[in-house]
């Protein structure tokens, strides 16, 4: 993949970059014939973030070798801040002329001597053209994932659509004193009602426990919002700010519109931002509306990465966390961007896996394709899976008729595991895993598979996973992710 | 017990705790019929220093109504932050023209008020304003509060301090602050002289460095000495302007109070030698004595 924009492009890049590496560590390149996307999610796979890039966005734009076949696109992973590093550097703005990106696949074994890793090694050259002839030229190392996430497509029959102005929702979100700080991590509630939106701090209402000094609340007339298409009224949800912060930044850098979508309180939102020959989507996962103490409790002191070792111990009283993403190694869906998943889990960004089932409300329509089986949950890096949400729980509210179906033709036969035999998987799971070294193979997606709380593994693989798996494109139980 | 008034002068109360809040984490403000005290008297402040200030009510709120059973007054005790941010979302940035920063709604009113929600006390602010567009909006916030028992109320007293050897109207906060600033990491005590003639010294004096900055010509209020015989003044030989009367101070302190230079109009410092300095810092014009915060920062005793 070869891509090469000038400076005049290399703002809305770098803005998207920054908001990129607010949302999550790893970055995800997706390069298509036509498109390219740069997404990521954030380390409790409760909001993910994703900007296209059409090909007109750059000045020249290539993909794949004609002459040794189309491949159908490149994907790799590697730390936002990286690349963000060396195009936000202060001397690029003003000297760049052209700035050139391009993949270069790794080569296979044989031909690099020196590296111990074998085949896909690839890298993601950046070449800034500056001025006085300055070539600069930065290597980042690409790590292959076999996981890519993507999240579900919403059904649009329940959706409300709204569309505001960055500025008028920064306003809002500017009322409210918010603890700062990296632990910190405050939502807010919203509630939508026919003229006028009311937004409330979480801990909205002060009493002698809570700790909080502060409760803001803000009434605003729905005429605020350029659209206003409520399905019905009065909608509330509640998610966390970090995220939507930066969307909103992004947004307001770059003077655009943010088109905002949701369907109920438990369903996540969705976030689109459209640009100059560049879209973008963010997905960011509600949480269940104040009412347990508990739970109030944990999104104030929960550390924002979860280790493993943490959530088998709480026994949660809580509804299940939904993730906003599934993994897919599907690269078509990843192409279209609109992953058919059945799944639209929306995760609640600290929570542990719940033990007790609740018993499912058929009230959701979700479209037919199911990605139950399909993804795997192997990521290509163990410490972004270290926040082993169970992708789906068992009779959960939020499964309609079909997933219950998938659900039973898993043959995992969890509909019928009490809560304790079902966080006994994790546990064991745990164990299983704990003392492992760091795979030799950056690409091994062995540890990950183990490290990861699908419940699916461990119905499809055998136990005996072994470290050194060579290649990423091993045939699996899992779809490969090279479709040769 | 009731108590509700609109806030008038949001930037100046803000700009109080502002001053405020760097002392301590939370702090005690006193509701009168005639005046807002605000006070900060923890004796784990970086120290020792305190603080205890009246404000006429009229220079920041309308509408006042006060009562209840100990004589009309309400004392509670809150948190400096949580007050700042009920109030941050009103104030108007002034300084700075730039909307990112301040308010971006025009307030139209804001009525503070006494409130119970939840069995928890708070202050309860409603502010109406309008947006860019025009349009209207209303927030609401509430500042958990603890009201203070009439047992303590009485326990709070201002420190006691003899007559001051020496006042001196201090210059710029805002100069002095910048000076302070680079004195801090140098030395963690810090002398203030001044004597009769006008000379204003602050200077540090460590084994490695010694830095002396001196002001000259600053205004010597003479304060009325009340009740003190003429006689004996008579006999005492004039005060030589050049002596220098001096008290030592922590700089992280100095540092504190210094962070009131956000509401001051007019500082004097009055030097206890040996014993304290006490430094009043006069909100809005010292004539019209809307306020005054006070602060206490006691020596630090050098036995060289």
């Amino acid at each position: 993949m070869q891509a090469t924009f000038d400076a005049y492009s290399l703002k809305p890049f770098t803005r998207a970059l920054a908001c990129l590496s607010r949302y999550g560590e790893e970055l995800c390149i997706y390069a298509s014939s036509e498109t390219l996307s740069l997404f990521c999610t954030n380390s409790s796979k409760s909001a993910y973030c994703r900007f296209k890039f059409n090909k007109e966005f750059f000045s020249k734009y290539r993909v794949g070798d004609p002459s040794k076949g189309v491949q159908d696109g490149v994907v790799g992973q590697l730390m936002a801040k990286s690349l963000l590093s060396i195009l936000k550097h202060k001397t690029v703005e003003s000297t760049l002329e052209r700035c050139e990106i391009s993949i270069v696949e790794g080569v296979s074994a044989e031909e690099a001597a020196d590296e111990t890793q074998d085949g896909l090694e690839s890298k993601l050259v950046v070449r800034l053209h500056c001025k006085h002839s300055v070539i600069k030229t930065h290597k980042l190392l690409l790590l292959g994932s076999t996981t890519l996430m993507a999240p579900g497509i919403p059904d649009s029959s329940n959706e409300t659509l709204l569309r505001i102005g960055p500025r008028a929702i920064r306003d809002m979100i500017e009322q409210f004193s918010l603890p700062k700080g990296a632990k910190s991590d405050p939502q807010l509630i919203w509630t939508f009602g026919e003229t006028d939106v009311e937004v409330r701090s979480l801990e909205s209402s002060i009493d002698t426990r809570s700790r909080a000094q502060l409760a803001t609340e803000l009434t605003i007339s729905a005429d605020e919002f350029d659209l206003y298409n409520l399905y019905e009224a009065p909608t509330t949800i509640t998610f966390h700010l970090r995220e939507f912060n930066a969307t909103i930044t992004f947004a307001e850098i770059c003077g655009l519109g943010l088109d905002i979508r949701f369907t109920d309180s438990a369903e996540p939102l969705f976030i689109d931002v459209e640009g100059d020959n560049f879209e973008t989507l963010f997905v960011i996962s509600t949480s269940q509306p104040p009412g347990s103490a508990a739970q109030a409790r944990l999104a104030s002191t929960g550390p924002r990465k979860r280790l493993r070792e943490d959530t088998p111990t709480d026994s949660s009283r809580f509804k299940k966390p939904m993730k906003v993403v599934q993994s897919t190694t599907d690269r078509m869906s990843i192409a279209r961007d609109t992953a058919p998943a059945s799944n639209r889990l929306s995760s609640s960004r600290q929570m542990p896996p719940p033990a007790t089932p609740v018993t499912p409300s058929p009230g959701h329509q979700h479209s037919s394709h199911h990605t139950l089986h399909a993804p795997q949950i192997s990521a290509s890096v163990a410490p972004k899976l270290s926040q082993e949400l169970p992708l789906f729980l068992p009779g959960s509210s939020q499964l309609s008729i079909l997933d219950e179906v998938a659900l039973r033709e898993s043959g995992l036969g969890i509909e019928h595991m009490s809560a304790e035999e079902f966080n006994d998987m994790f546990e064991a799971h745990g164990e299983e895993v704990n003392i492992e070294e760091v795979p030799p193979n950056p690409n091994s997606t062995a540890q990950t598979d183990r490290i990861g709380g699908g419940l699916e593994e461990d119905a499809m693989f055998t136990p005996t996973q072994t470290g050194d798996t060579l290649s990423n494109d091993e045939p699996r139980a899992f779809y490969p992710l090279f479709e040769d | 017990m009731r108590f509700r008034a609109g806030v008038e002068n949001v930037t100046t109360f803000f700009r109080i705790m502002q001053s405020v809040e760097k002392l301590q984490k939370k702090c005690i403000i006193k509701f009168t019929e005639e005046n807002m005290h605000v006070i900060c008297n923890n004796d784990a402040n970086e120290g020792g220093i305190q603080v205890w200030s009246q404000i006429k009510i009229d220079s920041i709120f309308n509408n006042y109504r006060i009562q209840s059973n100990s004589n009309n007054e309400i004392t509670v005790n809150l948190t400096c932050e949580a007050l700042m941010g009920a109030l941050r979302s009103v104030s108007t940035s002034s300084g700075t023209s730039n909307s990112a920063s301040g308010s971006s709604y025009e307030t139209d009113e804001v009525i503070i008020k006494l409130a119970k929600k939840n069995d928890q006390a708070v202050l309860n602010f409603e502010i109406t304003g309008t947006t860019r567009v025009g349009r209207k909006v209303r927030i609401g916030h509430d500042v958990k509060i603890e009201v203070m028992k009439p047992a303590d109320v009485v326990k709070l007293s201002e420190p006691m301090c003899p007559e001051p050897d020496i006042h001196v109207l201090l210059p710029s906060l805002q100069k002095i602050r910048t000076i302070v600033e680079r004195l801090r990491s140098m030395s963690d005590v810090l002398a203030i002289r001044a004597s009769q003639s006008g000379c204003l010294q602050l200077s540090i004096n460590t084994e490695s460095v010694k830095v002396d900055t001196e002001w000259k010509n600053c205004t010597i209020p003479q304060m009325m000495k009340e009740s003190a015989s003429q006689d004996d003044n008579a006999d005492d030989p004039p005060p030589d302007p050049e002596h220098l009367f001096s008290v030592l101070v922590s700089v992280r302190s100095f540092l504190k109070f210094l962070s009131s230079h956000v509401v001051s109009t007019t500082t004097i410092a009055c030097i206890c030698q040996n014993h304290c300095l006490i430094l009043y810092v006069y909100i809005g014009d010292v004539a019209d004595a809307g306020g005054v915060l006070t602060f206490y920062i006691p020596a630090i005793i050098d036995d060289e």
